[in-house]
């Protein structure tokens, strides 16, 4: 069985002697490497990870209409919700420009510390509105 | 006037919104019915709870705070208050001011004579015979409400007020009289004008209103021009 | 005018409640600052900080190279910037508070202008807390406003009675439009001609802000925060003092509606509203400064 390390040293290798593929083949199976192959190659965009936002403190949840509907561009440093504890609110802002992609607690859900709360795709653009 | 009569000496006390009442004397609008409003307002002045008084004509209003006073508590001892309180008489100084009756800033003169059936220059002295008492603040600082004008002077207020250009005119509406303190429209009669217009408020001074209730204001006559 | 903002903004940075703010009515309108100052927006919101929406009734530190804008706000007529340590003007008369119309008092007597510098006082003692805020005052209060009307609370006035029966049900039932007669001294309201009973003469006596008066033109009037300290116009009502914030957000164009109260609802309204203000003021201590939300 080869180890990622392994595979490594065979693509270094390869590169070194100017060799365009290696391919190890078995009875059913190929494996084939092409040192260079990925730059050149179209690159397919990995899809973003999202971003969770978790609660750090208690507080009943209270979403920041209309600004942050999900599916909706929230830019970075906007906030997408709040944490009300008596009478004060205390933001959950966007870390990173993106879509908001769901919000996982109801108005007025009372959220405990930890818990996660929204999650953002990163990127994309401000829609016009 | 009969002061000790419970049922015409009865003042009407009104709501004003939640935290003040409005105070009516009964009877005609006088220095006798003035001098007791005033004698309710210093009371009122000494009174925990009372936020402040608005002194009108013949009337008061007294705002409270709704912590210390139930309206109705309030108005009982505004009701107790003003059959037991002395009327107040204040000697307050008097301000001359020397007027040009008539002319071009004068120009209502002629119909207040001929209203009293009587020549210019005895308008213009039935005008300045009196003292006219200052019975509460006005709106603007100024002189405030002028009480004591003639009844034969005495004239409804123009349906059309007409612009008055320049402070220090001299004027007359029902009982009251005033000088002008700034440019605006009026429904009063324009008599003439004081040659020695001071205007009597200066925020920085102290007192910042030279002139207080009670104060006399007497018109001296300079002179009375033709129309 | 909105002296609940204006009240909620002094809580929020822990001034004392008769400090000096800025209303703010015409907009967009551009603040920076020379010395970092923890400034608070209430009232209409129209806030953005360096661009960054802020949410309503929100305070933040503002930093010397910062931009705070107020854009024309969607709803509401007026938003007000407080700051720690209070807009430290000059007393006049015992009060902070501009007197457009005698010139006196605020800064220099006059409207705020493009490149003025305002002192601000000596700041409160502070948590830290910045970038926190409370909910508007509509989300919390017992009564609030249809989405397309203002709802105010009136109770009937000294003169109430001098009104013809039909004059009186009009001024309760109808619908009444702000017209472009409106400032700071008071709103002239468009709708049906409200006459009176007989003519009535009446002696020239003290008014307050929230009198609803009528001018022999039939047209109501109500008197606002600049009211005349004196008229002799009949008083049909007195709008309460819980809700002379609303009549102050209301810009021409604003369809009222009267609902008629007892003075025992008009003093249970200011007391909740006095409470408001006094939940906030105890919160921001308590909890303002705790952490809000992590990735």
């Amino acid at each position: 069985m080869l180890t990622e390390r392994q595979i490594e040293e065979l693509v270094a290798h390869a590169r070194a002697c100017r060799v365009a593929a290696v391919e190890i083949s078995g009875d059913d199976w190929l494996l084939r490497l092409e040192p260079g192959r990925v730059h050149a190659a179209p690159a397919r965009p990995a899809p973003p990870e999202p971003v969770t936002l978790f609660a750090n403190g208690m507080g009943r949840f209270h979403p920041a209409w209309p600004e942050a509907r999900p599916g909706e561009f929230v830019p970075q440093g906007q906030a997408i919700g709040f944490l009300r504890t008596g009478a004060i609110l205390r933001p959950l802002r966007a870390l990173a420009g993106g879509t908001l992609s769901a919000l996982l607690v109801g108005t007025d859900e009372l959220v405990g510390y930890g818990q996660p709360v929204a999650t953002i795709l990163p990127g994309g653009e401000p829609h016009a509105r | 006037m009969n002061s000790h009569d419970p049922v015409s000496d009865c003042p009407h006390i009104a709501q004003f919104g939640e935290a003040a009442l409005v105070l009516d004397a009964p009877g005609a609008m006088d220095l006798g019915a003035q001098q007791r409003i005033w004698a309710l307002d210093a009371a009122l002045k000494e009174q925990p709870g009372i936020v402040e008084t608005g002194l009108g004509m013949a009337n008061l209003l007294v705002s409270f705070d709704p912590d210390l006073w139930q309206a109705e508590a309030l108005a009982d001892w505004l009701h107790d208050a003003w059959v037991r309180l002395p009327p107040l008489a204040i000697e307050g100084r008097v301000w001359e001011f020397p007027v040009i009756y008539g002319g071009e800033r004068g120009p209502d003169l002629p119909f207040v004579a001929t209203h009293a059936g009587v020549t210019l220059e005895e308008a213009a002295r039935m005008h300045a015979a009196r003292d006219y008492i200052i019975f509460a603040p006005s709106v603007t600082p100024g002189f405030g409400y002028l009480y004591g004008v003639d009844p034969a002077l005495v004239l409804p207020r123009k349906k059309v007020p007409v612009m008055v250009p320049e402070p220090g005119t001299v004027s007359i509406g029902g009982v009251q009289a005033t000088i002008g303190m700034t440019p605006g429209p009026s429904g009063w009669y324009t008599l003439g004008y004081t040659t020695r217009f001071r205007h009597p408020f200066d925020p920085h001074a102290e007192p910042p209103l030279q002139v207080a209730v009670g104060d006399r204001i007497r018109f001296v006559i300079e002179k009375v021009l033709p129309c | 005018m909105d002296n609940l903002a204006l009240s909620m903004g002094n809580a929020l940075l822990g001034n004392p409640d008769h400090a000096a703010g800025i209303e703010v009515q015409t907009f967009p309108m551009r603040l920076t600052t020379t010395q970092p100052h923890l400034v608070a927006v209430t009232g209409a919101a129209s806030a953005f900080l360096d661009g960054t929406p802020l949410p309503p009734c929100w305070v933040m530190r503002l930093e010397p190279g910062q931009d705070l804008v107020l854009k024309r706000p969607t709803t509401g007529a007026r938003s007000y910037i407080t700051v720690a340590g209070g807009i430290d003007v000059p007393l006049v008369l015992g009060s902070r508070a501009s007197d457009l119309r005698n010139g006196l008092g605020g800064h220099e007597g006059r409207d705020l202008r493009d490149g003025d510098l305002l002192p601000v006082g000596p700041a409160p003692h502070s948590t830290g807390a910045q970038d926190f805020g409370a909910q508007p005052p509509d989300e919390t209060l017992a009564f609030t406003s249809a989405s397309d009307f203002l709802d105010i609370r009136v109770v009937p006035g000294p003169e109430h009675g001098v009104f013809t029966a039909a004059a009186q049900a009009a001024f309760w039932q109808d619908d009444w439009l702000v017209s472009t007669m409106a400032d700071r001294m008071g709103m002239r309201l468009s709708g049906e001609k409200l006459t009176l009973a007989q003519p009535t003469e009446l002696r020239s006596g003290g008014i307050l802000p929230g009198v609803v008066q009528v001018p022999p033109s039939g047209d109501p009037l109500i008197q606002l925060r600049d009211a005349n300290s004196a008229g002799g116009y009949p008083r049909l009502g007195v709008v309460i003092q819980a809700d002379m914030w609303r009549a102050g957000q209301a810009r021409p164009g604003t369809r009222i509606r009267f609902h008629r109260v007892t003075t025992a609802q008009a003093i249970a309204a200011r007391n909740e509203q006095r409470d408001l203000v006094a939940a906030l003021r105890r919160d921001v201590a308590r909890y303002a400064e705790l952490p809000g939300f992590t990735r």
